[in-house]
Formats: structure tokens, C-alpha cells, sequence
């Protein structure tokens, strides 16, 4: 058994903006007189879903060390950097949180440990996409001199082998350049593709240009652009790892159909994409990462078409002030599939009725999530309905979780049966109606504990957050008490 | 990510945990229990730090911090497994002692020799006079690359040993031990003419529906978030008492054996892809329940 438990509280609740330090206190309750070695709280950020693990140290300090008495219990407080880089993501296969731990380091007893989770918002991101870790220490000067020491060492012994390798690989890489890159050139010319900028910070528009003067005159069945953002998580090591992609987004437009070229007249294509506010942020660690392109194609019949794809760094869109703060720093309020791209012309009407039909769409998946949640515990109830045992355990499990119901009142009721005479007669002072929910096929039995609202009558649909506290076998009725 | 020559550092319990399946009271999963720790929550104020730490957090709304099947760090990897090793852990006590962990992909190879690691390292730290973390090296062997060092604790635990080549074989024949070796391929007969004491491990048989149950439901039990706190010490009698709504039923674990058979990889992969759908799209959890 620990000999103590620790309890971490945030000063506040508030998402951090990226490096703001974050505050709070470790309280810690000893069930017997111990000796710790130090009470040790750090800041941390960690990768979560298909892919490896990934973390980094941001922050450490030792808050205390010495003796703590049994049966006591003693409060640190704490303040600690947080990490400037990367942000808060939650994404299908791909997560990033960031935590406050605690641990508490005891002799011959097993160590305290807690942690708790935060959310980081930011509105920058470094170039390298590095994320920020105490961790990292530069190479010594002598340890660099060794390594290097050795690779000429090696590369050396193994000349010509490598020469070898190099004859014999180097026509095959000869022949792809040369018909994915030489042949290509032949029509189109030297082409000029480039984004205006290569970051792009989430509702602002990301924009390029294709340039080229074709080298002859011909007929191109067309200009395609693809911007993609996708998720890649590896999982495993070896012959056992495996990596797993998730399409974030795939946009392809047309920036011409079929068109004329002429020899030596230039032609101009622009790209302009506003990306939505809840953009996945581009994101870059050893086994994860959160990738954007832009790929230009030029469709050249009976030839190999001309192709290039550029690596797009997208910023969240950082800190919002006002009401539309639940969409910062996350891709989940409002998927990141949004939007159309209209060249030359930043959020058109086609745009903007684009994303409100994927925000309609994220609505109705999350009203949806919400009832198969909720079904899922009427489900467990249901199930345990005829243990007592376990639907106690049951009950009590899912006391705290709040679901969205909506339900017809049907009138007043007196108080149910609970279990216990002490939690009947807590009820009793609840007011109480019976109603149902047509979404789950369910009778209620709803309390208010701060009395009736006068709204609340037979015939009235009311929607609302509500707990189960109980079930009803007899009547076969949820018991549910609304969250005002 | 490269995991050789890492090291793994186990942590101590005085237990009187206890838990299924064990020998003699110890075992792997000992999670340092919270005093007067509880479990039924703290009513509504606890709920409103916890939704707004989190934030829109998909998670939160099941009052966990992850999906529960997705890739696990090594130490949660030996914290949550589902294994009896106290025998294993006991055999290094012998002189020149290995223990041979033997199977197919996505068997629990890794697993068993973490989860051996973690008990041998909590053993050691009550052992020793200061009562001190003790650091038992990993090391893997990449398939390709350079082969990592053999390290010179007492106790090494040595994954993927069948892409040693010659000379590191040798190395870690001509050693002392103790050992704790996952493979593909059975060298057992080569550590015996080497002198040493074997345990052989095989993780082919397939678990039960109740073991897999259980190491499924652990997942989701370690994953809550209780009164706000993420990735608290858990204890087994958690474990065993604990329930969340998403905790599989025996018909869901048998469903999904028959379906995968005893590949418990290919099952958390699979109920990792069913809880996102869940969780995004309100899809039903699982259909066999």
C-alpha cells in the first residue's frame, strides 16, 4: 500500500497559452510517518493513440524534502513552465497532452504518484517543429569530433563498396529522374511552384503559384491541386512496426481543364485555401507526426505528367478571445476537413457554405456520440438490472458522468425507492416528474433539486444535462438528476 | 523511436495488494495504493475541474484521458500486464539463471519480459539497504542498424535476441547471467550447453477469455480520470472492484477471439479503430455485449 497519496489542484482551468507558466499545489495526505527524498513536480508533455509513446520533460522542480507524519496532510504549491511547442491535439490516431506531475520518491515504499491534465494553446510554431524538452543536450565538441573521427573511419574502409553500390543504383535513380523529371520538362518548360509563405496559421489562407513557360506548343488535358493533411503514427520496432495513416483532409481542385499551351507564352496559376480555424496543427516527432502538402500536377496526355509536392506548416490559430473559445487548439470542435479551394478568391460563398455543412456535420456526430454514450449506460444498467451487487457498482461507476437528454414530461411523481433509507430521504427533498426519452426508449424518473422550474410541466419537451443516481427495477425507470 | 540500451526503471511496493493468479502475494501489477483512495468520486465539484482542465477533450465525456487501446509506454506496458512472474523472478535467485521467452508476433514477448524487469527491479529496491530505485537495462535488437551493447547490470533483459549476430551471442553466452531474453526463435539448447539454469517461457498458448478480459478491462480501468487525477497510482483492488461502462463483458471478449484468435495486438488494434468511431461518431461500442 502507498504510504501517501498526493492530489494535484490547478490554480486554474484555463487553456495555457504556450510557454505561460502554470501554478498550483500538491497536497499530500501520509498514511504513515515516511521520509521522502523529495517531492519532485514537473511539467510534461506526451503522445497518446496508435503510434509509440513519445514525451518530453518541459519543466522540474523539487517542492519539498523531509519527513511527513502519518495521518497528516501538507500542501505544496508550484509554478512551472509550460512547453512552447507542441500544442494540445486531439486527433484520431495522433494525441498530444500535457501534464502536471507529482511524485513523491520514498524509501522502501512505493512511490507517491499523480498527475493531472492541462491544455496548451499556441500561436507559433518553430520552423524545425521541434518540441520543447529539457532533455536535450547539444553534442560535446570532443564527443562530435569522435563520431566524426569514426564516419570517415568507416567511410573510408567501406569506399569501395559504396562505389560498387553507387554504380550499380545509380542508372535505376537516373531513369526515374529522368522520366518523372526530364520528360515533364519537355513540355511544360521549367516550372516555378511556390508557396507565398510556408506557414500558414489556421483560418488564414494558404496560398501558391505555378508558373511555367512551356517549352512547346500543346494540349494539357489539365492543372490539378491537392492539398492533404494526414496523420502518420508507427507503432512497434523492427519487423513489428508498422505504420498507420489517417486522412485528415484530401481537397483536390481543378485549376484548368484543358488547355492550349503555347511555346513561350507564360502561363500563371494562383491557389488560395482558407483553412478553417480548427486546423490540425502540423506536428513532427520520432514515430508521429501531423503532415500538410500541396501537390501540383500538370496532366499531360501520353506523357509523363509533371509533379511536385511542397510541405506546408500550419499554426493553430492560438488563444480566442470571445465565445468561439472551445474551438482553440483543437481539431475536434470543428473537424479539420473544411473548405474548398477557390483559386483567387478567399472564402467565397461556396467556401463558407462548405463549412458550415461540415460544422452541421461535426454537430450531428457529436449529438450523436452523446446518445450512444448515453445508451451504452442505460445498456450497463439494464444489464446489471437483476445483481444488485453490480448495479450498485454500476450505478456508482457512472454517478458523476453528465449526458444530454431530452425527454417529455409527464408529470409529477413522488420520490422513487433507492437502496438505502439515507439516500431516499436525501431525494425526498427533490422534486420529482416522471417523463420519457424517445431517443433511448426509456423512462425517466428526472429530480431538481433546487425546486421545480415553473416551465417544467406535462407536455413539455426539456432538454438538458442530467446523472444517473439510480434505476428503478419495479417501474424500470433511470433515475436522473439535472445538472443545473 | 530507438528503444535499445534504454534503460527501465522498476518501482517498489509493499504490497499486501495481493492479486489473482499470484504465487506468493506479489506480483507485477502492484500499482502503491491511496490511502482511503475514493473510488466512488467527490460529487459534482471534482466533475467540473476535471471537464474544464480538459477542455473539449474527446475523451472527457467518458472520464477518461485516452482511448484506452492505443500504444502504451514500457512501464504502463509492465504495470498493466496480466501476468503471474514471481516464479520467473524467483529463478534469477539461481546462479547463472536465464529465463527463454519464446513465441510468435503479438504473443506478449515484450510484455512478459517488462513485466519480469518491473518485479525483479520492485525485489531488489526492498532488498537493497537505502531502499533506492533499481535500473534494469532494455535493450532491443533492431532488425537493421547496429547491434546495440550487451550492458552489465546484473540483470539485462534482451529483446528480439534472434537478430543477435555471432559475436554479441557469444558475448551474452559467456556471461554470468543473470538473463531474461525474448525471442522468435528457440536458442534454448544454446544457453543450456552454455551452462545455464533455463526457464522456458512459451507465449503461444493462448490466453483465456477471462486473462484477455482482463487485460483488456485494465486498459480501460487505467485510463480513468478520478477526481480529476490522470494516471494515478492504481492498486489491483481497483482493478478488481473497478468498473467503467466501456469495460468488455465475457461475450464481447469471446467474440473477439474468435474473430482474431489469440493475437492480442490485432484485438487492441481493433477495439482501438471501434472506440474512436464510438467516441466521434456515436457508432456502438462493441456488438457482442
Amino acid at each position: 500500500m502507498a504510504a501517501c497519496k498526493l492530489t494535484i489542484r490547478l490554480d486554474d482551468s484555463q487553456p495555457k497559452c504556450g510557454g505561460e507558466p502554470i501554478s498550483g499545489t500538491v497536497t499530500v495526505t501520509t498514511e504513515k510517518d515516511v521520509t521522502c527524498k523529495g517531492l519532485v513536480v514537473h511539467t510534461t508533455w506526451a503522445t497518446h493513440g496508435r503510434g509509440n509513446v513519445e514525451l518530453g520533460n518541459v519543466d522540474e522542480k523539487t517542492v519539498y524534502e523531509g519527513a511527513w507524519q502519518a495521518g497528516q496532510s501538507y500542501s505544496y504549491p508550484f509554478k512551472l513552465k509550460t512547453a512552447s511547442w507542441p500544442p494540445t491535439y486531439d486527433g484520431t490516431y495522433l494525441n498530444v497532452s500535457h501534464y502536471v506531475k507529482a511524485q513523491a520518491k520514498l524509501s522502501w515504499a512505493t512511490d507517491g504518484k499523480t498527475e493531472v491534465e492541462y491544455r496548451v494553446v499556441v500561436e507559433d510554431a518553430p520552423d524545425d517543429l521541434k518540441p520543447t524538452t529539457s532533455t536535450a543536450k547539444p553534442m560535446g565538441l570532443i564527443a562530435g569530433s569522435i563520431l566524426g573521427a569514426i564516419g570517415m573511419i568507416v567511410l573510408v574502409a567501406f569506399l569501395p563498396m559504396l562505389l560498387v553500390l553507387v554504380l550499380v543504383v545509380s542508372p535505376f535513380i537516373g531513369i526515374g529522374y529522368f522520366i518523372k523529371v526530364v520528360l515533364p520538362k519537355r513540355i511544360t518548360g521549367p516550372v516555378d511552384f511556390q508557396l507565398q509563405t510556408t506557414k500558414v496559421k489556421a483560418g488564414q489562407e494558404l496560398r501558391a503559384s505555378l508558373n511555367f513557360v512551356p517549352a512547346r506548343n500543346t494540349t494539357i488535358n489539365g492543372i490539378e491541386w491537392k492539398l492533404t493533411c494526414t496523420e502518420e503514427c508507427a507503432s512497434g520496432s523492427g519487423s513489428s512496426r508498422q505504420t498507420h495513416y489517417n486522412s485528415l483532409l484530401t481537397e483536390t481542385r481543378r485549376a484548368c481543364g484543358t488547355l492550349a499551351l503555347r511555346s513561350g507564352q507564360k502561363e500563371s496559376f494562383d491557389f488560395a485555401y482558407r483553412l478553417p480555424n480548427s486546423s490540425a496543427p502540423s506536428l513532427k516527432f520520432s514515430d508521429n507526426s501531423v503532415k500538410w502538402k500541396l501537390e501540383a500536377r500538370i496532366d499531360i496526355p501520353k506523357w509523363p505528367d509533371w509533379k511536385k509536392s511542397l510541405d506546408v506548416i500550419v499554426v493553430p490559430l492560438g488563444p480566442v478571445r470571445g465565445p468561439s473559445i472551445g474551438d482553440a487548439g483543437s481539431s475536434r470542435a470543428e473537424p479539420p476537413i473544411v473548405g474548398m479551394a477557390v483559386p483567387g478568391l478567399a472564402a467565397s460563398a461556396a467556401q463558407t457554405a462548405t463549412a458550415q455543412a461540415t460544422t452541421d456535420r461535426a454537430a450531428a456526430e457529436k449529438l450523436a456520440a452523446d446518445d450512444a454514450w448515453f445508451k451504452q449506460v442505460i445498456g450497463q444498467i439494464r444489464q446489471s438490472a437483476h445483481d444488485d451487487d453490480q448495479l450498485a457498482l454500476v450505478i456508482e461507476a457512472v454517478k458523476e458522468f453528465e449526458f444530454s437528454v431530452t425527454a417529455n414530461v409527464e408529470g409529477e411523481i413522488d420520490t422513487p425507492e433507492f437502496p438505502t433509507e439515507e439516500e431516499f430521504e436525501y431525494w425526498d427533498a427533490a422534486e420529482w416528474v416522471f417523463a420519457f426519452c424517445p431517443a433511448q426508449n426509456c423512462e425517466l424518473a428526472l429530480a431538481w433539486e433546487t425546486g421545480l422550474p415553473s416551465h417544467i410541466k406535462p407536455g413539455v419537451t426539456w432538454s438538458g444535462q442530467a446523472s444517473v443516481i439510480g434505476y428503478e427495477q419495479d417501474a424500470q425507470r433511470l433515475l436522473m438528476v439535472v445538472r443545473v | 523511436m530507438n528503444l535499445a540500451g534504454s534503460v527501465f526503471t522498476g518501482q517498489a511496493g509493499r504490497h499486501g495488494t495481493g492479486r489473482d493468479r499470484t504465487v506468493d502475494g506479489d506480483s507485477v501489477a502492484c500499482w502503491p495504493q491511496f490511502a482511503g483512495h475514493n473510488l466512488r468520486g467527490t460529487g459534482s465539484h471534482s466533475l467540473l475541474n476535471f471537464t474544464d482542465t480538459m477542455g473539449n477533450s474527446p475523451f472527457a465525456r467518458f472520464h477518461l484521458f485516452r482511448n484506452p487501446f492505443g500504444e502504451l509506454s514500457r512501464s504502463e506496458r509492465a504495470q498493466l500486464a496480466v501476468l503471474d512472474v514471481q516464479a520467473a523472478v524467483r529463478w534469477l535467485d539461481k546462479p547463472k539463471a536465464a529465463i527463454h521467452i519464446v513465441g510468435p508476433c503479438g504473443h506478449g514477448k515484450t510484455t512478459h519480459l517488462l513485466a519480469i524487469g518491473s518485479a525483479w527491479a520492485r525485489r531488489m529496491r526492498e532488498q537493497s539497504p537505502d531502499g533506492d530505485d533499481v535500473e534494469v537495462p532494455y535493450v532491443y535488437f533492431p532488425c537493421d542498424g547496429s547491434q546495440p551493447a550487451l550492458p552489465r547490470q546484473r540483470l539485462a533483459l534482451i529483446d528480439e535476441c534472434q537478430r543477435m549476430n555471432r559475436k554479441r551471442l557469444r558475448q551474452m553466452l559467456s556471461g554470468n547471467g543473470p538473463l531474461a531474453i525474448s525471442t522468435h526463435d528457440d536458442i534454448c539448447d544454446q544457453l543450456e550447453r552454455a551452462g545455464f539454469e533455463v526457464l522456458n517461457i512459451d507465449v503461444s498458448i493462448p490466453a483465456s477469455t477471462d486473462v484477455l478480459r482482463e487485460i483488456l478491462n485494465r486498459r480501460v480501468l487505467a485510463s480513468r480520470v478520478i477526481d480529476g487525477q490522470v494516471k494515478a497510482s492504481f492498486n489491483d483492488e481497483d482493478m478488481r472492484a473497478g468498473y467503467h461502462p466501456l469495460c468488455l463483458s465475457v461475450d464481447q471478449v469471446l467474440a473477439l477471439q474468435q474473430r482474431f484468435g489469440s493475437n492480442i495486438r490485432t484485438i487492441e488494434h481493433y477495439l482501438y479503430e471501434a472506440f474512436q468511431r464510438f467516441a466521434e461518431k456515436g457508432e456502438p461500442w462493441l456488438p457482442a455485449s
